[in-house]
């Protein structure tokens, strides 16, 4: 019954009270949100702060939501992506108060994160590396279009800018993960022998 | 296809349907040119670890203690519905009446206005006739004929009052008679005279001369067949007062 209803009608019911609606909603989307996360900060913990703090924002300001203005799941990742740079900003400074170096606190930040155990691979690994070290407004449209399979007009409207943006960010983040990708590689990276014929 | 036109068309798709297949062309293109088809696989490559990435990466989720500390969250905040009671009965007397008195004074203010403006309205229509009924009742009922009459509008007035106030004098008749070098066809009928309409009842009471003139019959006749002779009374300023026309 409750998997029939929309969003929106889920929201509706969540903030009138009925809690099956908003566990409904909660399984429904917080996947998408919590990889998200995962994928723009490297760690799983910050990631389920993030998306914790996403649906704590939804029982407080759901009802600024407006359903003309787009569809829930966007403003999800609106307000996740909000949430990201709070905390990326968060544990750069503490990253900083015990390294010197940016890279060396996303090196902490990927370390850190338990779900190398299932991204065994070493291209997967470094791919992985690549795109958390890429500039924020490019790691956003590849996590978003390239990770998380939504549409330009979907990734448009979750960060508010135009399709043309959303696609020439894109082009350019796929240059640029490209040329780290061939860097790691000639830098003598452990690639196994399929990943380094698809790098080359 | 060019290697321009190969770039453009390789860079529209997205990542996904490079992993997935090329078009025919494309894949022609690939094979032939060497830095296009390396280029080629640079993207698919990158596709194909994007993909799995995300493949590996599809089923993670939040673990379930956050699911578990939202709840207790929506709990805490859950605040039970407060059902509305019906107006009507939970309004005291006071502020019904004083509701009714507001609704009566709307309905008052707007009766006022509809009032107003339907009075405009008939201003605005009607304003001479209203000033001719205030004259006429002022005036007693042996004057209204000419009250009348002076009201009549100017091309009635035109058409009826100048003729027999302007007629020319006897006088003139008789001058016409003495002068005239055509005698034959004169007449004495003072009627014959139309009066035309630029004669001034003050001047024309002054001498004139009459002039016998041979005018053409119509406008747009020019045989000599077709003139008639006309007496025109002619006063001192030069100004015609008054034509006949001679049969």
């Amino acid at each position: 019954m409750l998997t029939e209803r929309t969003d929106e009608q889920l929201l509706a019911q969540a903030l009138a009270g009925e809690e099956e609606a908003f566990t409904a909603l909660y399984r429904r989307r917080q996947g998408p949100v919590f990889r998200f996360a995962l994928h723009m900060t490297g760690s799983t913990q910050v990631a389920e702060e993030v998306t914790q703090e996403v649906f704590l924002f939804l029982l407080q300001r759901g009802h600024d939501f407006e359903p003309s203005r787009g569809a829930l799941g966007a403003y999800l990742f609106g307000v996740a992506r909000n949430y990201v740079r709070r905390a990326l900003e968060r544990n750069y400074t503490e990253a900083a108060m015990t390294s010197s170096t940016d890279d060396d606190a996303r090196h902490l930040l990927v370390e850190s994160d338990p779900t190398d155990a299932i991204a065994r691979d070493q291209t997967s690994i470094m791919v992985r590396k690549a795109v958390l070290s890429l500039p924020e407004h490019y790691r956003e449209v590849v996590v978003m279009c390239d990770l998380q399979e939504m549409s330009y007009a979907q990734a448009a409207e979750a960060l508010g800018c135009a399709i043309g943006t959303i696609r020439s960010r894109l082009h350019r983040a796929h240059d640029v993960l490209n040329k780290k990708l061939r860097h790691s590689v000639n830098a003598g990276s452990p690639v196994s022998g399929v990943a380094a014929r698809c790098l080359s | 296809m060019t290697c321009r036109e190969f770039q453009d068309a390789a860079a529209s798709l997205m990542l996904r349907e490079l992993s997935e297949g090329l078009d025919a062309s494309l894949s022609r293109h690939a094979d032939n040119c060497h830095g296009c088809g390396a280029w080629l696989q640079k993207q698919q490559s990158l596709a194909d670890n994007l993909a799995t990435l995300r493949l590996r990466t599809a089923g993670l989720e939040a673990g379930p203690h956050v699911e578990g500390q939202l709840l207790r969250a929506f709990r805490r905040s859950t605040v039970p519905v407060v059902t509305v009671p019906e107006v009507s009965r939970s309004w005291p007397f006071s502020l019904r009446l004083s509701r009714w008195f507001e609704v009566s004074a709307y309905a008052a203010v707007a009766a006022a206005v509809v009032l107003v403006v339907f009075l405009g309205i008939e201003l605005v229509r009607h304003p001479a006739k209203s000033a001719v009924q205030e004259q006429a009742s002022q005036v007693p009922p042996a004057a209204v004929g000419q009250q009348a009459h002076a009201v009549q509008p100017a091309g009635a007035a035109k058409s009826v009052a100048p003729v027999s106030s302007v007629l020319p004098p006897a006088h003139l008749s008789r001058k016409a008679s003495q002068g005239s070098t055509v005698g034959q066809s004169q007449t004495s009928d003072d009627d014959d005279y139309v009066a035309l309409m630029l004669c001034d009842p003050l001047s024309c009471s002054s001498d004139g001369q009459v002039v016998r003139l041979e005018l053409p019959a119509s406008p747009g006749a020019e045989a000599q067949a077709s003139r008639q002779m006309a007496d025109v009374v002619v006063g001192e300023d030069g100004v015609v007062r008054a034509v006949r026309m001679v049969n």
